[in-house]
């Protein structure tokens, strides 16, 4: 049976990465990281489990259409906690693409993976569904609708998303009058560092005031957004659902519009964005015509905060509210930022920066698991909720759309409406108040 | 076969000890006195005992007024002539020695390097090695060295059928396989004899400073004996006394070891902590010796230990108990408190009441013919069953003390 | 040897347990086919996860009316093979039990149930001013329940002392599913011998712990790491050597060799070694803040005088936590210098060291392997690490005949053959080295007062009397 399978195609994919999954010594250092391995306490949902079933593939003893390994690999929230805590450096992540791939070679995905992928991969389609979507928000629907629904099944993974579509409304900055007296910034004097912004996929469809927050105060702190004509998804979703396909697909337009677009730098406001895109490199590793191109577009990837950090932020005014920040997974273990988003929130007078308790530890949004693993998703992201309103802030503050809205949906269920922002949107709000936009 | 003759047989005409000195459990008298000279001996003569259904009687293992009446034949084992330290390895900080070797030779041993065994019970040093890691009594110090089974690094013994166990080593981290050693340490010769053991030596600390709280009355001592427990610096020893060697009224007594800049430093913290100043010893060595044997100088000694939590409301109990003498270890919560012979009355009172404190509390030594003795058990039912088991293991025909159950 | 359980075992360990925390099919039992030493692979029957003491009780007398072995598993971190399954046994994990009991301030106690991470417990009693200190490498991932059953070390036990000096207190469950109190923090006057002491350390065999009792320490208020880098392995063994016999009392002191080095320079954890070193020497002071300075310039002395090149002093916590790093992950970074990696594990007593250290360089040029050395110096517990890749079997023998070499040295200078991952499977081989039959006769007979049954653990620790030990 085992040979069967290795000589069939399907394992190859992840043998073919099996350098990648020696270094693993089975140490265990990360299991403790692991929020499927804390919630669960089976090893098989445990990074170094889940390692252990890619190598059992690998090894040719283990089916890769298998239960185990198609529900265990699944399972998987894709956080990559467990990878800054490896002391072998294990890239977990990139293998869990692969990994996934082989998955999905076996076994086809589930049709609600299928139908967001296509959705997401399509800039037509995507236009359609948001703009729907906004249409509900806007007018009140999906909040009620959402409560009609019943919570498990079919039902419930679509008043999940209607939670989390709920959850995209604009969070509950106060509103303040512009300085007295204020004058805009002085004209930029000198070549600026042009920066190209992504504008995403769900962050184009719902959160665009975030976009347009991050091309305003990356301006106001000197730089010349330019734009990015040509840009797509990053194909994020698509890289851990294992269809790398149509991730590359996806990065190599955005590559092009990279290239296109004269810029030095590519900021990005959405952290599993980010993550992603600065891999770009390893999802075209075995293609020799793309691979530099993308390296260098790797390269040239910057979370905001990062970009804003990098020279300031400027000052702005007084914006008097506290915030419950978390730390996106993605924009701490896998790209390893952690101080960037908690500077720009303190270069902002009045704001109190409480992060919460296990902010380290993912909210259960990851992507599209909240709506793929209700359950599962649900106890960790109600885990998170409890961590936010323990602080008692104002309101919730992380730098990632996905993890705005599991957070914002999770709120709402508490019949909590305080709702979620980004860091740049106060940061934006405090630059307002100043008159530096006038 | 007369049985003087069958260890002369056995052993040799010299196995036969003196038994002058020996402190023998309260009501015992031996047929004889053996003293092997070493474990090979120790062996033969237990082997012997075995299959002659005679008992033996190890002494100089802490039960020195336990009452013991044995039906059987038996004989008293000496350690005297297993006596000589084997090797002190000073660079490696580790002594070995015979068990009947005077714990007095071995400090006088490590003195010349600097070196000591940081351990203080009542009167540690009158007794033999042997006798020492059989009672593994750690005394105050262990808050700040550890117990004494923490610092025993191997053994010889022999067991009841007269196998010798080499067991640990010589090295810090000795153990492969179960700790058996553990059951020796401390295990008062149930489990075999000991014949040779190797301990951990320490450094002398550069500086030694003895400090004193003298008090009214004893539960005037509670608050700062927790205040000593929870302190953020753990002083090496911290008793409570009924009388102070230098005042005769009942104080708390705290050693701090270490470099004097840190002594210094740990005094200031501590009085900082306790909002008080604290007097300072001169005479040190002989108040330390006078403060370790308070609790333990009288016919009846009572073993009592608790929670540092709890420790006021013994305090209490021990004030109006007519105590003779009383020593507490304030961080373990634990010590002994003595009475008169004449007072046993009084001492059966404070059993009930401490008792009914939830303390844990034994009867160590009393007359012999005391009906205290009835209270000198506190094994729960899984304990006792293991203790079976254990020394069924060791001592399949229960050739250990005839007696005990 | 029982084959597989029977649909009607596992629906009665579901019923106690709940069925989400049982595995049995045999696809999800490949992952707990071994445990930190992945030289031996054996799949289980079943893994069972209970939650509660009343669970692990009820879960193991079930298991031992069926005759079923059982083996314990904590964080299956461990070296020496402890929880490597036997076939025909069930594993009982106690990842789900990892909840802290209470801690108490007042009487610096803490009980946990056994699946609580060591690290975790030192930061819930932080606030309080308290501490856990036996700190193995892996503590942030290791469990307490799997620290009591290997009597774990760590670097800070040279001053401190290992897992035992802090248990003071276990409720365990017997190989019968008795659950019995051992010990207790407040019953020293009851003089009873030290069951305690006897339990831990005893490797899964004598029972499971569900409970654990522990004392706590007043966190230290300063601390002082400083590190030398030396030519040669050889001076900095010389150098522990004076600094622990000039009186000094390091809380920790310990060496890594060039080949560690270079791994650990390497990987995600670097802490800045020079790679051309031939050895660093780690040394930390702890406690009253005042005397540290004078007792690390003790220590810096005696570096300098056995050959020292260089000393480096972390004068933030920042660049103490990187010089620790490096030493604490020092295994996992092996990982990237050789596919497969055999920690070993041995006690010499200190002042052989540099003559030990030595003599496993010389074997490890005659059986041409890589040994990258690792090791809690101040109290002479050496971990050899031995590189090699699994597929290459002439490799595989070589590496077997020099951990022998290794420990046949270690046992003839007067140490032994574990310092603290324990005998497991591993190590059983070797006990005839240190054991003669009269004492490994005793080990079987006391295991069998713990357990009459001989279901806890089986093929562990001890050698079977005929000498089989696989
Ligand atoms: C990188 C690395 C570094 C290490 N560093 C050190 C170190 O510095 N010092 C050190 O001492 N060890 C070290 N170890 C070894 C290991 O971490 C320890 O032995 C640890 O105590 C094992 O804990 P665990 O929870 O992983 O137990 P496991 O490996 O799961 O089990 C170990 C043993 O304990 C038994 N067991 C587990 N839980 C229980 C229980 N509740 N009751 C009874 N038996 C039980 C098992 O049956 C097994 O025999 C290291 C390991 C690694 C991988
Ligand atoms: S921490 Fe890294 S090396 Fe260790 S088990 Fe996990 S993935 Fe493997
Ligand atoms: S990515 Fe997250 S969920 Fe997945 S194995 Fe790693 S830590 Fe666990």
């Amino acid at each position: 049976m085992a040979d069967t399978i290795v000589n069939g195609k399907l394992a190859a994919a992840l043998e073919a990465q099996s350098d990648r999954l020696l270094p693993c010594v089975h140490c265990g250092f990360c299991l403790p990281a692991c929020p499927t391995y804390n919630r669960l306490g089976d090893e098989n949902d445990s990074p170094r489990g889940r390692l252990h079933l890619m190598n059992a593939v690998v090894e040719g003893r283990l089916d890769p259409a298998s239960d185990a390994f198609q529900t265990h690999i699944d399972r998987c929230l894709g956080c990559r906690a467990c990878e800054p805590v490896c002391p072998s450096g294990v890239e977990y992540g990139a293998l869990l693409e692969v990994a996934r791939e082989t998955a999905n070679a076996a076994r086809p995905l589930p049709r609600l993976t299928r139908a967001l992928l296509t959705i997401m991969g399509s800039r037509p389609l995507r236009s359609v569904v948001f703009g729907g979507g906004r249409l509900l928000r806007t007018l009140g629907l999906a909040r009620v609708l959402a409560d009609r629904l019943p919570k498990s099944g079919r039902g419930g993974e679509l008043r999940q998303a209607l939670s989390m579509l709920e959850a995209s409304r604009a969070g509950s900055i106060p509103p303040g009058p512009v300085a007295h007296g204020a004058r805009g910034l002085p004209q930029r004097e000198g070549s600026a560092v042009r920066v190209a912004t992504l504008d995403g996929c769900v962050q184009a469809g719902l959160y665009s005031r975030v976009n347009r927050a991050t091309e305003r105060t990356l301006d106001a702190n000197g730089y010349e957004v330019v734009s990015m004509r040509g840009q797509d998804c990053c194909g994020a979703l698509h890289a851990h659902a294992g269809d790398l396909e149509g991730a590359r697909r996806l990065a190599k337009r955005n590559i092009e519009a990279f290239e296109r677009s004269g810029a030095s730098t590519l900021a990005v406001n959405a952290a599993g964005c980010g993550a992603t895109m600065t891999d770009y490199g390893t999802l075209f590793e075995d293609d020799a015509a793309w691979r530099e191109r993308a390296e260098r577009v790797a390269a040239a990837v910057s979370d905001v905060s990062e970009v804003l950090v990098q020279t300031g932020p400027r000052r702005g005014a007084m914006v008097e509210c506290s915030v419950a920040y978390d730390h996106p997974c993605h924009l701490m273990h896998a790209q390893g930022v952690v101080e960037a988003p908690l500077s720009v929130l303190r270069a902002v007078p009045g704001v109190d920066v409480r992060v919460v308790e296990g902010a380290d530890e993912c909210c259960g949004g990851a992507g599209i698991y909240a709506m793929t693993h209700p359950d599962l998703g649900g106890e960790i992201g109600e885990d998170k909720v409890d961590a936010v309103r323990a602080q008692g802030a104002d309101m919730a503050c992380t730098p990632n759309a996905g993890c705005m809205m599991q957070i914002g949906s999770g709120l709402l269920r508490r019949g909590d409406d305080t709702g979620t922002v980004h860091p740049v949107e106060i940061l934006d709000e405090s630059y307002r108040r100043a008159g530096y936009y006038r | 076969m007369n049985k003087v003759e069958a260890i002369e047989d056995v052993l040799g005409v010299e196995a036969l000890g003196s038994g002058v000195g020996l402190s023998l459990p309260g009501g015992a008298t031996p047929e004889h006195v053996v003293a092997p000279r070493d474990a090979e001996e120790c062996a033969r003569l237990m082997r012997w005992a075995t299959s002659s259904g005679i008992g033996v009687l190890p002494v100089g293992v802490g039960a020195r007024s336990r009452p013991f009446e044995s039906e059987g034949r038996w004989v008293a084992l000496s350690t005297e002539r297993m006596d000589g330290i084997e090797t002190y390895e000073a660079a490696d900080l580790t002594l070995t020695a015979a068990a009947g070797t005077p714990m007095a030779d071995v400090a006088a041993a490590m003195r010349p390097h600097k070196q000591w065994a940081p351990f203080d019970p009542p009167r540690v040093g009158e007794g033999t090695i042997g006798g020492f890691v059989s009672v593994a009594d750690s005394g105050p110090l262990w808050a700040g060295y550890g117990e004494v089974r923490n610092h025993v690094l191997g053994a010889t013994i022999v067991t009841g059928d007269g196998r010798i166990l080499r067991l640990g080593g010589r090295v810090v981290k000795n153990v492969a396989g179960f700790d058996l050693l553990k059951l020796v340490v401390g295990g008062r010769g149930s489990f075999g004899v000991v014949t040779s053991v190797c301990i951990r030596a320490f450094p002398e600390p550069i500086e030694d400073r003895v400090l004193v709280l003298a008090s009214a009355s004893l539960p005037e001592l509670a608050g700062p004996a927790l205040q000593v427990a929870t302190a953020p610096i753990v002083p090496v020893s911290s008793v409570i006394v009924d009388r102070l060697p230098t005042s005769d009224t009942p104080g708390l007594v705290i050693r701090l070891h270490g470099s004097r800049v840190t002594v210094d430093a740990d005094q200031r913290r501590l009085e900082a902590h306790l909002g008080l100043k604290l007097a300072t010893i001169d005479n040190r060595a002989t108040f330390a010796a006078e403060v370790s044997n308070r609790g333990a100088s009288d016919d009846i000694v009572i073993r009592v230990s608790t929670l540092p939590s709890l420790l006021g409301g013994l305090l209490g109990v021990v004030d109006g108990a007519g105590a003779s003498s009383v020593g507490l270890d304030a961080y373990g919560a634990r010590g002994r408190v003595s009475f008169s012979e004449s007072e046993g009355s009084q001492a059966a009172r404070f059993l009930d009441a401490a008792s009914a404190l939830g303390a844990t509390v034994a009867v160590e030594s009393a007359p012999h013919t005391s009906p205290l003795w009835a209270r000198a058990d506190e094994k729960t039912s899984h304990e006792a069953e293991l203790m079976d088991g254990l020394r069924r293991a060791f001592d399949p025909e229960g050739v250990l003390w005839p007696t005990r159950s | 040897m029982i084959r597989s359980l029977s649909p009607d075992v596992i629906a009665r360990l579901r019923d106690i347990v709940g069925a989400r925390n049982v595995i049995s099919e045999p696809d999800r039992l490949v992952v707990y086919e071994s445990d930190g030493l992945t030289a031996y692979r054996v799949s289980p029957l079943a893994v069972v996860l209970p939650a509660s003491t009343e669970e692990v009780s009820a879960v193991v007398s079930l298991l031992g009316r069926e005759g079923v072995a059982v083996i314990p598993r904590g964080a299956g971190t461990g070296l020496s093979g402890g929880a490597l399954p036997t076939a025909g046994g069930v594993v009982v994990g106690t990842a789900r039990m990892n909840r802290i009991l209470s801690i108490d301030e007042a009487d610096r106690l803490a009980r946990v149930q056994p699946g609580v991470i060591n690290s975790r417990l030192t930061t819930a009693t932080e606030p309080y001013g308290l501490y856990y200190a036996p700190d193995p490498s892996s503590q942030s991932t290791c469990t307490l329940g799997g620290n009591v059953a290997e009597n774990s070390g760590g670097p800070h036990c040279l001053k401190y002392g290992v897992t035992s000096r802090y248990v003071t207190g276990l409720t365990v469950v017997m190989g019968d599913g008795r659950v019995v109190e051992l010990g207790g923090a407040h019953r020293w006057a009851a003089g009873t011998p030290d069951f305690l002491g006897l339990f831990v350390g005893s490797e899964g065999c004598f029972g499971i712990a569900t409970e654990i009792e522990v004392r706590l320490l007043p966190l230290t208020e300063g601390v002082r790491t400083i590190l030398g880098i030396f030519e040669t392995m050889e001076a900095a063994g010389r150098a522990v050597t004076e600094i622990i016999g000039s009186g000094l009392m390091p809380a920790a002191v310990e060496i890594v060799d060039k080949a560690t080095i270079e791994a650990v320079e390497a990987s995600v954890f670097a802490a800045g070694y020079p790679t051309d070193a031939g050895a660093a020497l780690v040394i930390e002071f702890d406690g009253t803040e005042a005397g540290l300075d004078e007792e690390a310039e003790a220590a810096a002395r005696c570096c300098r005088a056995n050959g020292a090149r260089e000393i480096r002093s972390a004068s933030t916590e920042e660049e103490r936590v990187a010089l620790w790093k490096g030493r604490k992950k020092a295994f996992g970074a092996m990982g990237r210098i050789a596919p497969d990696l055999l920690v070993q594990d041995a006690t010499v007593p200190r002042t052989r060291l540099p003559e030990v250290l030595a003599r496993i360089t010389e074997i490890g040029e005659e059986y041409d392997l890589k040994i990258a050395n690792v090791f809690h110096a101040g109290d002479g517990n050496l971990h050899p690490n031995i590189l090699f890749d699994r597929n290459d079997q002439d490799e595989v023998d070589r590496v077997e005949a020099a951990s022998k070499a290794i420990m046949t040295l270690c046992v003839q200078v007067g140490g032994t053959i574990t310092g603290e991952h324990g005998v497991g499977v591993d190590k059983r081989q070797y006990m005839t080295l240190v054991h003669n039959e009269t004492e490994l006769d005793m080990l079987r007979r006391v295991r069998r007062v713990f357990d009459p049954s001989g279901l806890l653990n089986p093929g562990k620790v001890v050698p079977d009397p005929d000498g089989a030990v696989a």
